[in-house]
């Protein structure tokens, strides 16, 4: 590896390391907490398929292809199974 | 001879991390757990831009790094000396080598195996239903402990160094207004890191020039008044949502934490140039007070996460295995993270070993240690009130930062308990949060730091002997080799069970003697710093106190022998059973 080379990864490596000490878990907090806004869209939307009508089908089916795009990871969060040991970082 | 200043355990002791890592953890990442770079770990196969998804191998260390990073490795050191600095040194080296990296790695790994499942869920797999419960009831508890020793430590810290809670007053608002700037004003990350590190310096300026009230001025059991702030602030950070508090002062704090780290070892290995001596005895006594007990197991369970920790088979399964991008990674993260935990716990006894022989084992006196090593090349004696307020803020804001995330594991905690049944009020949010924080204070009416200190570092260690022995338990599933974890396992199971029971003892002790009479004829409480107490509600009252930390200490044992007896019952079944590829 040349010189050049090996700073250029050694500062990559320092600039991540920093982040990741002091960036990262806020930034993990903030997607969680819009998963759970997500969550509560998704479920607004295809409240009627899960016996909760929260909005009239019309509305529904206008918000729906805004969803879509989260429907698998939704799905997989929903399946998976949460424990209390899950929640340390929100 | 280099023994004589701190340079020569921090170098010895560098040099024993990195020979572990390069030798030891990688011959066991080969041997037992194979990785292979191909196969899709968790954050590939369930990426949902959220938990899981695939993260840079440095900045999962550094992530690590700054989670498992806490008050243990500081203030354990300085406990430990009640036996000299060779067996603290020792047990930290003996921990880096054979057990505290053997846990963080292989709870990743397995996380990693068993589709990026946290701590519950493998215990539920692996040992059944009830040993899960048992670890939920084991773990409220034990963020009670951790709660009343991490509270304690803050009040006596920041009663002796007042300034230091005008720093976290600071620091809090500076949180406040970096939330605001970076997710309502949606400033660039640089622009406020660089005002919030700039507020911060002023912080420690403001606390340096304010140091106010002077210690000892606020009464006869000053600390007890610093719980009203300091609760108030906790229990706030639960209840916002965390990019309000929380997660912007767990961001600023790391520029209090690297720069302490930093400045600590530094001035352990220039210490041969500097000349600050090392004045604590190598070796005291293997029978240390009553109070405190032998050197096995109370060493073993002082240091805390400076050797090893069951807090980090938490972080390590809760978020960081759900975020390896290939599984050669993990050897990096999790042990490296944890090698560098150990250099913290070691620095933190450099710091300890230079206070003058005699100089009683309070919290308060870390600042002194840490600015004796350092201030001969940050500043000399100029320096030394800034350095000694600065020194005083990273233990404060290790700590606090630290607590308000327990703060909300309670919360969380007790709602999953609680919920459904018929005290459902207590998982309330704000019932929950508020018992997690005065609940606590019950122990701290005991006035004994220390032996709140022993009885954390018992769970917290226990915790970690559970982390090992699910480890060995899944790889003797497989038949593969699991001594490496089953050992540690072993010996951290029997031995801070033994450090509960000590700690137990000396509690129900205190409650049956609450009151002891003096050479002088006078009468005193079992604990001195119980006096106050002793004024206001009697010998009833300190029986009253002692006696629920006993009952403490009971629930804890009793929960640690049963989850030995559910481990030895379940390494008898799978030993009946064929070798698994998955375990049932």
């Amino acid at each position: 590896m040349s010189k050049g080379r090996f700073i250029s990864s050694l500062r990559k490596a320092l600039t991540e390391v920093s982040y990741g000490a002091a960036l990262h878990g806020q930034v993990s907090a903030v997607l969680k907490t819009r998963m759970y806004i997500e969550h509560m869209f998704i479920l607004m939307i295809l409240g009627d398929m899960l016996g909760f009508p929260i909005l009239p089908p019309y509305y529904s089916l206008r918000l729906l292809p805004y969803a879509v795009p989260n429907v698998k990871a939704w799905k997989h969060r929903f399946y998976r199974e949460r424990d209390f040991t899950d929640v340390i970082y929100g | 001879m280099v023994f004589d200043t701190p340079f020569g355990i921090t170098a010895l002791g560098i040099a024993i991390f990195l020979t572990t890592y390069f030798t030891y953890t990688r011959w066991i990442d080969r041997k037992v757990w194979s990785p292979d770079p191909k196969r899709p770990t968790p954050a590939h196969m369930y990426m949902d831009g959220v938990e899981f998804f695939p993260v840079s191998r440095f900045v999962l260390y550094g992530f690590q790094w700054n989670s498992i990073a806490a008050l243990g490795p500081i203030l354990g050191p300085g406990i430990a000396l009640t036996f000299g600095w060779l067996p603290a040194f020792l047990w930290i080296i003996f921990a880096a080598l054979l057990i505290g990296w053997v846990q963080d790695y292989s709870a990743i790994f397995l996380s990693v195996r068993r589709e990026g499942r946290s701590f519950g869920p493998i215990a539920y797999e692996l040992l059944g239903p009830t040993p899960r419960r048992l670890l939920l009831g084991f773990l409220l508890f034990y963020l009670l402990l951790i709660n009343a020793a991490f509270l304690f430590v803050v009040a006596t810290v920041v009663d002796a160094w007042a300034g230091s809670f005008w720093t976290l007053l600071v620091l809090a608002i500076t949180a406040v207004l970096t939330g605001q700037m970076l997710f309502k004003m949606r400033m660039p990350v640089v622009q406020v890191t660089l005002i919030a590190i700039v507020l911060l310096a002023i912080g420690v300026v403001i606390g340096t020039l304010f140091n106010w009230p002077p210690p000892g001025t606020l009464g006869t059991a000053p600390y007890t008044l610093w719980y009203i702030p300091l609760i108030a602030l906790l229990v706030a950070g639960a209840i916002l949502p965390m990019p309000r508090l929380i997660t912007p002062m767990n961001y600023i704090a790391y520029y209090t934490l690297f720069p302490a780290v930093i400045m600590l070892a530094v001035g352990s290995l220039a210490s041969i140039f500097t000349g600050v001596k090392v004045n604590t005895p190598a070796f005291t006594t293997f029978f240390g007070p009553f109070a405190t007990g032998p050197l096995w197991p109370a060493l073993f369970v002082s240091i805390a996460c400076g050797a090893i920790s069951g807090w980090h088979s938490l972080v390590s399964t809760g978020l960081t295995s759900k975020q390896i991008d290939v599984e050669t990674d993990v050897r990096p993260v999790g042990a490296g993270a944890m090698l560098s935990e150990n250099l913290v716990g070691l620095t933190a006894l450099a710091a300890w070993i230079v206070l003058p022989a005699g100089t009683a084992v309070a919290p308060a006196n870390f600042p002194r240690g840490a600015v004796t090593l350092t201030s001969p090349i940050f500043g000399g004696a100029a320096a030394a009130p800034v350095l000694s307020i600065f020194f005083a803020s990273y233990m404060v804001g290790m700590a606090v930062t630290i607590l308000t995330i327990l703060g909300r594991f309670w919360r969380v905690t007790m709602a999953e308990i609680f919920s459904g049944t018929s005290l459902s009020f207590l998982g309330n949010r704000y019932v929950a949060t508020v018992l997690g924080f005065v609940l606590p204070v019950a122990f701290v009416l005991t006035g004994s730091w220390i032996n709140i200190w022993l009885y954390f570092g018992g769970t917290n260690q226990l915790l970690a002997g559970f982390a090992l022995l699910i480890v060995g338990l899944y790889l003797f599933t497989l038949r593969k080799f699991h001594w490496y974890s089953t050992i540690p396992g072993i010996f951290m199971l029997t031995t801070t069970l033994a450090a509960i029971a000590w700690q137990t003892n000396v509690f129900a002790t205190a409650t049956v003697t609450p009151v002891i009479r003096r050479p002088d004829g006078t009468l005193a409480p079992f604990f001195a710093q119980q006096a106050p107490l002793l004024n206001l509600g009697g010998p009833a009252a300190l029986s009253g106190v002692n006696a629920f930390s006993t009952v403490m200490g009971v629930i804890m044992f009793v929960i640690g022998a049963l989850m030995a007896v559910y481990f030895i019952r379940a390494f008898v079944r799978y030993a009946r059973q064929p070798a698994q590829t998955t375990p049932s």
